[in-house]
């Protein structure tokens, strides 16, 4: 019989405080559901929208990803995201960013037990954030980027007004499932982190075990200086970083 | 590599818009029964271009402060453009310029209609600057009075992402030949690199339009000589959103456009923002 282990760190950008962070991550163990979210700067409220996408993915009582069911769920937590400021009196530029909405980057992912000797896995992802899945130190899937180079290109994210187009944020969402086995590691990773992992990790052997070392039993003081060395060689792009990493061990 | 600094609160970057005030620019600009002065349609690319620039800096009820304004306007008088609280001001955080235009109207703009189609929706739009057409063109004086305000700015800032001066004119200067101290400015720089001058003339004849050109070779005029040599180079940041609004800029091009047509200025605004779009 197997079991999830996970840790998750959320880091603001450097000049940041905690509350200026407009990444989100949540997990939950015991349910086997995990997610990262990126908010747009940009755009009204993102930090709220992604922490709120984060929170349903892990926390709700079932999950779809049958498009219809998904774009209704986006739908109703967009309303209740713009419910939160109904009869505010908001200065002119609040009023007007707050009738594009909110944007975010997401990346969730779903395990279910089989048979106890594998898990199945459910990915559901849009725009930048990204999940690598590796065994035996090698990446078997790497959704939705492959290469660093395909970073930086304004992706479609999920809007929390109603979108103009529904087919086309469908056929944008990227959906897999796969089978994890023991010793199998997930990543979710915002995009900054997870574009500095493709190009100066994941092909270094040793930089890659330390990365998984620190992850997987770091202190929160040693993630943070890792993050900070790595920003200051101008190797990783200072934004926020929010990553996931889950790990399919023997039950204790 | 140059103007790769990271625009924060704590490293902002600053914008100056000089905008001609003389008397011609009450002219006609544009074809047809909408055509404006060039003074109105200025002061509306201005005011939309702070009104997009406040947006960029804000996510929710609070704007953060990545960018200092100055606008500064010349022809009877030079001196800032700002009206209402603000007039008289010369630098300012953008979250003071977002809580203090003279005054908000009331314009309708299209919205998705979130079914493929758009949706007039009434929005309020922020006024900071309103049309002046009077006087001559004291454009030495002008460009003295940016190079005070770049020095007590680069004095403080200076590892920033270095400031752009974007300036309007639609005639030559009144009071001697600009080129010495607009070089000077030039040579003024951060470590991020040099002051960047954009240089936009506008003219109400709609011919003879001259966009970015890497050269001062077929140029109409001595004037237009003139504007071209103290205009920076275009550099790479810029030139992703020069390309994605249709210019095409040649190696070695320059900020400058000479006959600008209202297409063309209000493009040379948006070029010339473009470290807005850098975070």
């Amino acid at each position: 019989m197997h079991v999830l282990e996970a840790r998750r760190f959320l880091l603001p950008k450097a000049g940041n405080s905690r509350d200026d962070c407009e990444d989100s991550v949540c997990s939950s163990v015991e349910r086997g559901r995990f997610a990262v979210a990126d908010g747009a700067t940009e755009a009204f409220d993102s930090r709220r929208w992604a922490r709120m996408l984060t929170k349903v993915w892990t926390l709700a009582r079932s999950l779809s990803v049958e498009p219809g069911v998904l774009l209704e769920t986006i739908d109703r937590m967009g309303r209740r995201l713009d419910a939160k400021w109904e009869h505010r009196d908001l200065p002119w530029y609040a009023q007007e960013k707050r009738l594009s909405g909110a944007y975010t980057a997401f990346a969730g992912l779903a395990f279910e037990n089989n048979s106890g000797q594998e898990y199945r896995w459910l990915f559901m992802g849009l725009g930048d954030c990204c999940m690598f899945h590796e065994r035996d130190g090698r990446l078997v899937e790497s959704i939705p980027y492959v290469s660093p180079e395909e970073f930086g290109f304004r992706p479609v994210l999920v809007p929390s007004r109603s979108p103009g187009d529904p087919k086309k944020l469908c056929e944008e969402m990227r959906i897999l499932t796969g089978v994890a086995v023991i010793g199998d590691v997930f990543l979710l990773l915002s995009d900054a982190i997870a574009c500095w992992y493709l190009r100066h990790v994941v092909n270094d052997a040793g930089r890659r075990q330390y990365f998984h070392d620190v992850l997987k039993s770091g202190t929160e003081e040693e993630i943070t200086r890792l993050v900070a060395d790595e920003r200051s060689t101008g190797h990783l792009r200072n934004d926020d970083v929010a990553v996931v990493r889950i790990e399919i061990i023997p039950c204790r | 590599m140059p103007y790769n600094a990271e625009i924060s609160r704590v490293n902002p970057t600053c914008f100056i818009l000089l905008l001609d005030q003389s008397g011609s620019m009450n002219d006609r600009f544009g074809a047809g029964e909408g055509s404006q002065s060039k003074a109105q349609f200025l002061a509306d690319v201005t005011n939309r271009t702070l009104h997009d620039l406040v947006l960029r800096c804000s996510s929710t009820e609070e704007v953060k402060s990545y960018y200092e304004i100055a606008i500064l306007g010349y022809g009877a008088s030079v001196g800032s453009a700002f009206g209402g609280s603000l007039a008289g001001k010369d630098l300012i955080p953008i979250s003071e310029v977002a809580n203090n235009p003279a005054r908000v109207e009331d314009r309708m703009k299209r919205v998705s209609d979130g079914a493929g189609g758009l949706v007039e929706q009434k929005v309020k739009f922020p006024i900071w600057v309103d049309p002046q057409a009077n006087g001559g063109t004291p454009m030495c004086e002008a460009l003295k009075k940016v190079r005070q305000i770049l020095n007590e700015w680069l004095a403080i800032h200076k590892t920033a992402f270095p400031p752009t001066v974007l300036h309007i004119t639609d005639g030559e200067s009144t009071d001697g030949d600009p080129t010495e101290i607009g070089k000077n400015i030039l040579g003024l720089s951060t470590s991020d690199g040099n002051v960047l001058i954009c240089n936009c003339h506008v003219s109400a004849q709609s011919v003879g339009k001259v966009e970015y050109p890497n050269s001062d070779e077929g140029l109409p005029d001595n004037y237009a000589r003139t504007l071209f040599g103290f205009s920076s180079p275009v550099p790479a940041p810029f030139r992703q959103t020069a390309t994605s609004l249709g210019v095409n800029l040649k190696e070695g091009a320059r900020a400058f456009v000479f006959n600008a047509d209202p297409v063309s200025l209000a493009q040379f605004f948006e070029i010339g923002t473009r470290p807005a779009n850098l975070r």
